[in-house]
C-alpha cells in the first residue's frame, strides 16, 4: 500500500488470465530443441512477434492486468527474459506456474489441477496459440460474461474455419467439431470430436426436450477461449484425474450440466459453493426477465408468496458460446504447421498493409509484400516474396525465397532457393540448396546443394552424418 | 418581384441558414458528447491509445474505425450529417453511447458487471435497477479499505462516487437509484468515526439491506393488500407493460382468492407484457393480450386501471413506461379508474410537464432485433428513436396507492411532510 497517496483502495481483481504455454507437439520441429535450450511454442514469431505477444496484448487491451502463464519448467527462463526484455512493453503483472513435466502429452487438466489454488477470481483461460482480430475484442467475450444474469458458468469462442486450399498437409488437419448450439440463449450443448468424421450423433433425449430448437455446426473451431467463473475450477480439480484435455473433455462434460439432471444434482453442491451473491432479488423485480420454468415438466409454481421472494433464482449453470464469423476478420489458433504458416501471411498481409513505408531503403529486388527486420542483410539481386525475415538474419546473393518464414539469426548463402519453408532461428542454409516447403529445426544446418521436398528437418538425423541430398524426413505428420 | 418569387427567395435561404446551421449543430454536438459522459471519451481515447500498441494485432491502422464499426450489441455512433438531423428531437438527450472499452479507473467489478448489464438492458424496471444497484455496493463496500489519513465517512463517499459515474455512463440513472444513493451517503456521513472499519462497514450494509427491505419489499407488501381491497370478484382489471409491484399485486390478490381477469397492454420495443403474462398465466389467472393500438376496442369491458411507475413528480404527475400516458387519458374518458401502484422511496422532488424534458432513448440493440440490426444500421436516412418513458399528467389518474395509503395525485407533494422527513 502507498503511504503517501490518499486516493488509493485496492480493488479486487475482476478477472485472471491464464496462458497455457505448452510444448506445440504439432509445430515440430519448430519447437525442436536448439541445442540444449527449448523452443517454446509461445515464442515462435509470426510477423517477427512472438506468438504469445500477440495474446497478452490482446489481453492487455480487454483490461484484464494480471496473467499467470503455465508452462512447463523448462520453457519457464526463456519465456520470462521474453517478458522482461525490451521489445516487450506493457502493464501486466504476469506470473508463472512452472509445472515439471517432460512429457510433451501432459494433458491440460492435470495441469491447470495443479494451478488452481493461485486463482481466486473468475477466470479467462487462454492458449498461447490464438491469434486474434481487431474486430473481436477480449473485452466482448468478458460482456457475454458480466452480462449472463442467469448464472452462466463459462463462455467459450468458437470461430469460423477459413475455406482451406485441398493440400495433402490439410487432409490430416483435425476436423472441427460437430457443435450444437442453442442460438436462443447462445448456450453450448454439445461438442463432440470422435463424430467428426461420421455420419451418426448420439444426443440425450434430455437436450432434446429442454431445448427443442438447436442448430448443428460442423465448420466451428474451438479457440481455447473460455471466461469461467471460479467455481469451474473446482470443478477442474475434481475431474482432473479422469480428464485429459481440457477442450476435448472437459467442455463437452461441462456442456452436459446444463440438461443431465443427475449430473446437475451432483455437483450443485460444488458449484454453489462458490456462487458470488447473485442478484436474484433484483432479477425478479426486472422487467424482462422470464424464469425459463416453463420449460420444466414439473408441477406448476406454487402460490407466489413463499417461494418467490426468498432464496436463490436456479442458475442455468449453461455454457455459452460466442460465434466469430470468418468474414468478420481472420482468427486462427496456430497449433499446426499449416495454421501456422497461414498466420503468418495473413498478419503479414496486415502489418504491411498498416506500414505502409519501411524505415530504411528498399533492399534490391525486395518487393513490398515482404517483413525484413531491420537488422538483417539482403544480398544482391536476391528476390524476397510474401515472406518474413527475422532479426540478425544473412542473406546472400541471387537468392529466391517465396512465401516463408525466415527465423532469427539465420544465414543463407548465394544462390539457394526457398520456397514456402519455415527455418527456425540459426538456420544455416548451404549454398545453392533447395528447400520447398519444409520445416527446419533450430540450428539446422543444411548442406550446400541439399534438395528437399516437404520434409520436417531436424537436427537429429543431420547427427548421424549422412549427407545425402535425399534424406528421409523425420517422422510422418500426424503425432 | 413578384409575392411568389419573393417567397421562395426566402424559402431558398431559410433552407441554405438550415443546412449552415447543421453543421456547426454537428460541431456543437461533437463538442457536446465530451460534456455528456466524460467516462465515454476518456474510454474512447483509452481506445485510441490502446490502439497504438496493437501493432502485432491484425489490421492495426483501422483499428479504432473498426473496433467502432462492429458487434451489434454496441456500436458508437458516429454523428454524420443525416443522423444529426433524426436526432434534433431528443438532441438534448445526446446520442447513445456505449463504451465498448474496459472500463476507465479502478471500477469495482460488481459494478463493471452491473454497468454492462445495465446497458445490455438485461436488468430493467425501477425496482430491479435499484435493487441491483444497492446489492453492489454492498460488495463495494465490503471490498472498501479506508486510505490512510482520512476516515471512512469522509472518503467512502467520494470512493462511490467514482463508482456511480461508471453506472451512469452506462445508463442513466433511474429515480429510484438516485434516492437510493442520496439515502446512503447520507448513512455514510453519520456513521461513527470512532467505530473500528470493519464494524461501520457490516452497519452500513445492513442498513442498506434494511433499506430494500424497508421501502421496497415491506412496502410492495402494504401496496398488495390495500390494493386488494379495490379488486372486486368479476373485475376486468387492465394493466400495462409490466411493473414489478403491479404484478405483486395480481398474483396476491389471485392467492387470496378474488375472482378477476387481466388484460395485458403492451407495446415495442420493450415488449415486458410478455414476461408479465406469462408469469401470470403461469399462476392460474385468466390473461388477454393486446397491443396498444387495439385499446380503443377492448376499453370498455375493463373496470379497473393498475400500471406501475418509474417515479412520482410532485406535481401529481406519473414517469412511467412510454404508452402508459395514452392509457390514462382513455381510461379517464370513459371514467374508468386509474390506479397507479408506486412506493413512496420513488418521490422525485421536481416538474417535468411533458416527456420531452427528461426522457432516455432506447438502444438499437433493443429497438432492432438483432437479425435484422445490420441492414438497418446501414440505412442512410433511416433514424430510429425509441423514447422509454413518457410523462402522465396528474388529471388522469384517480388515484396513488402508496405503502402509506391512498392518495389523490394532488397529494403527492406532501408526503415528505406526511412521512416525517425532509427529503423522501
Amino acid at each position: 500500500m502507498n503511504f503517501q497517496d490518499v486516493t488509493s483502495a485496492p480493488i479486487p481483481k475482476e478477472f485472471l488470465a491464464i496462458i497455457l504455454a505448452g510444448f506445440g507437439n504439432e509445430l515440430h520441429p519448430l519447437t525442436g530443441n536448439h541445442g540444449d535450450e527449448p523452443c517454446p511454442k509461445a515464442l515462435l514469431p509470426i510477423a517477427n512477434k512472438p506468438m504469445i505477444s500477440y495474446t497478452l496484448t490482446w489481453i492487455e487491451e480487454s483490461g484484464i492486468q494480471d496473467v499467470l502463464i503455465v508452462c512447463p519448467a523448462t520453457h519457464r527462463e526463456a519465456l520470462s527474459n521474453y517478458l522482461q526484455s525490451d521489445e516487450f512493453s506493457s502493464t501486466l503483472v504476469v506470473n508463472f506456474e512452472a509445472y515439471d513435466s517432460n512429457d510433451p502429452s501432459t494433458g491440460a487438466m492435470e495441469v491447470l489441477a495443479a494451478a488452481a489454488p493461485r486463482c481466486q477470481t473468475d477466470f479467462v483461460l487462454l492458449s498461447c496459440d490464438f491469434i486474434p482480430h481487431p474486430s473481436l475484442p477480449l473485452s466482448s467475450v468478458l460482456n457475454e460474461f458480466r452480462v449472463a444474469t442467469d448464472g452462466a458458468l463459462a463462455i467459450s469462442l468458437f470461430y469460423e474455419a477459413s475455406v482451406l486450399d485441398k493440400s495433402e498437409e490439410v487432409a490430416f488437419l483435425e476436423k472441427p467439431p460437430v457443435v450444437i448450439v442453442d442460438p436462443s440463449t447462445s448456450s453450448l450443448l454439445h461438442v463432440d470430436y470422435s463424430h467428426a468424421n461420421e455420419e451418426e450423433l448420439d444426443l440425450r433425449m434430455s437436450l432434446t426436450w429442454k431445448f427443442p430448437r438447436t442448430r448443428l455446426l460442423a465448420n466451428f473451431t474451438d479457440s481455447h477461449v473460455y471466461v469461467c467463473r471460479r467455481a469451474v475450477l473446482d470443478l477442474i480439480v475434481d475431474r482432473a484425474k479422469g480428464f485429459d484435455s481440457f477442450r476435448e473433455d472437459f467442455v463437452p462434460w461441462l456442456c452436459k450440466l446444463q440438461y443431465q439432471r443427475r449430473r446437475r444434482e451432483k455437483f450443485t453442491a460444488v458449484l454453489s459453493h462458490n456462487i458470488r451473491s447473485s442478484p436474484s432479488s433484483a432479477l425478479r423485480h426486472s422487467t424482462r426477465y422470464s424464469a425459463s420454468s416453463k420449460r420444466d415438466r414439473t408441477v406448476a409454481p406454487t402460490s407466489s408468496d413463499t417461494s418467490d421472494d426468498e432464496g436463490p433464482l436456479e442458475q442455468t449453470l449453461r455454457c455459452g458460446a460466442l460465434l466469430h464469423r470468418a468474414k468478420d476478420g481472420y482468427v486462427t489458433r496456430t497449433n499446426n504447421l499449416y495454421a501456422y504458416s497461414e498466420a503468418n501471411r495473413r498478419v503479414l498481409a496486415t502489418v504491411l498493409a498498416s506500414a505502409p513505408a519501411p524505415s530504411g531503403k528498399p533492399a534490391p529486388s525486395q518487393n513490398a509484400d515482404s517483413l525484413i527486420a531491420e537488422s538483417s542483410r539482403v544480398g544482391e539481386r536476391t528476390s524476397v516474396k510474401k515472406s518474413v525475415v527475422g532479426r540478425h538474419c544473412t542473406i546472400g546473393k541471387n537468392v529466391k525465397i517465396a512465401g516463408s518464414v525466415i527465423g532469427d539469426h539465420c544465414i543463407i548463402l548465394d544462390g539457394a532457393h526457398l520456397e514456402n519453408c519455415i527455418l527456425s532461428q540459426h538456420t544455416r542454409v548451404g549454398e545453392k540448396a533447395e528447400l520447398i516447403r519444409c520445416q527446419t529445426q533450430a540450428g539446422l544446418e543444411v548442406e550446400a546443394g541439399a534438395k528437399f521436398k516437404g520434409e520436417k528437418l531436424e537436427v537429429d538425423s543431420w547427427a548421424e552424418g549422412h549427407g545425402d541430398s535425399e534424406e528421409e524426413g523425420s517422422e510422418s505428420e500426424s503425432e | 418581384m413578384s409575392k411568389q418569387e419573393r417567397r421562395e427567395l426566402q424559402e431558398k435561404q431559410r433552407a441554405a441558414k438550415e443546412v449552415a446551421k447543421a453543421q456547426p449543430a454537428k460541431g456543437a454536438k461533437a463538442a457536446n458528447k465530451p460534456s455528456q459522459a466524460s467516462q465515454d471519451n476518456q474510454s474512447s481515447k483509452k481506445l485510441s491509445k490502446a490502439a497504438e500498441p496493437s501493432t502485432p494485432s491484425l489490421g492495426a491502422s483501422a483499428s479504432a474505425k473498426s473496433l467502432n464499426a462492429t458487434s451489434a450489441s454496441t456500436s458508437q455512433h458516429n454523428l454524420t450529417g443525416t443522423e444529426a438531423f433524426g436526432l434534433r428531437i431528443f438532441s438534448h438527450f445526446g446520442a447513445i453511447k456505449h463504451p465498448s472499452g474496459p472500463a476507465k479507473g479502478d471500477i469495482h467489478p460488481a459494478i463493471v458487471r452491473l454497468g454492462r448489464q445495465f446497458a445490455e438492458f438485461a436488468i430493467t424496471g425501477a425496482n430491479a435497477r435499484c435493487i441491483a444497484t444497492l446489492t453492489a455496493f454492498q460488495s463495494v463496500i465490503q471490498d472498501y479499505s479506508t486510505p490512510p489519513n482520512t476516515t471512512l465517512s469522509r472518503h467512502l463517499t467520494t470512493h462511490l462516487s467514482h463508482q456511480i459515474n461508471h453506472l451512469v455512463g452506462a445508463r442513466p440513472m433511474s429515480v429510484s437509484m438516485a434516492n437510493a444513493i442520496k439515502h446512503i451517503k447520507v448513512e455514510i456521513t453519520n456513521s461513527d468515526i470512532d467505530m473500528p472499519e470493519q464494524n461501520a462497514k457490516d452497519e452500513l450494509c445492513h442498513k442498506i439491506d434494511l433499506y430494500i427491505r424497508d421501502r421496497i419489499i415491506v412496502a410492495d407488501k402494504v401496496i398488495r393488500t390495500t390494493a386488494l381491497r379495490k379488486i372486486q370478484d368479476g373485475d376486468t382489471i387492465l394493466t400495462y407493460a409490466r411493473s414489478s409491484v403491479v404484478e405483486k399485486v395480481l398474483l396476491y390478490a389471485h392467492s387470496k382468492g378474488r375472482e378477476f381477469s387481466v388484460i395485458v397492454v403492451d407495446s415495442r420495443p420493450m415488449l415486458e407484457g410478455k414476461g408479465l403474462l406469462s408469469k401470470l398465466s403461469s399462476a392460474g389467472i385468466r390473461c388477454t393480450y393486446i397491443l396498444l393500438p387495439a385499446l380503443p376496442s377492448i376499453i370498455d369491458e375493463v373496470n379497473i386501471v393498475f400500471v406501475g411507475a418509474h417515479s412520482m413528480l410532485s406535481n401529481g404527475a406519473v414517469f412511467s413506461r412510454a404508452g402508459t400516458a395514452m392509457v390514462a387519458m382513455m381510461a379517464q374518458e370513459r371514467s374508468i379508474p386509474f390506479v397507479v401502484c408506486c412506493e413512496t422511496y420513488k418521490y422525485s422532488e421536481g416538474i417535468h410537464l411533458d416527456s420531452f424534458t427528461k426522457n432516455e432513448l432506447a438502444p438499437l440493440s433493443v429497438s432492432i432485433p438483432a437479425a435484422s440490426s445490420e441492414e438497418v444500421q446501414s440505412e442512410p436516412n433511416l433514424q430510429i428513436l425509441n423514447p422509454l418513458y413518457d410523462l402522465t399528467p396528474p388529471t388522469n389518474i384517480t388515484a396513488v396507492v402508496t405503502e402509506v395509503g391512498v392518495i389523490p395525485p394532488s397529494s403527492v407533494s406532501s408526503l415528505p411532510f406526511a412521512l416525517g422527513r425532509q427529503f423522501i
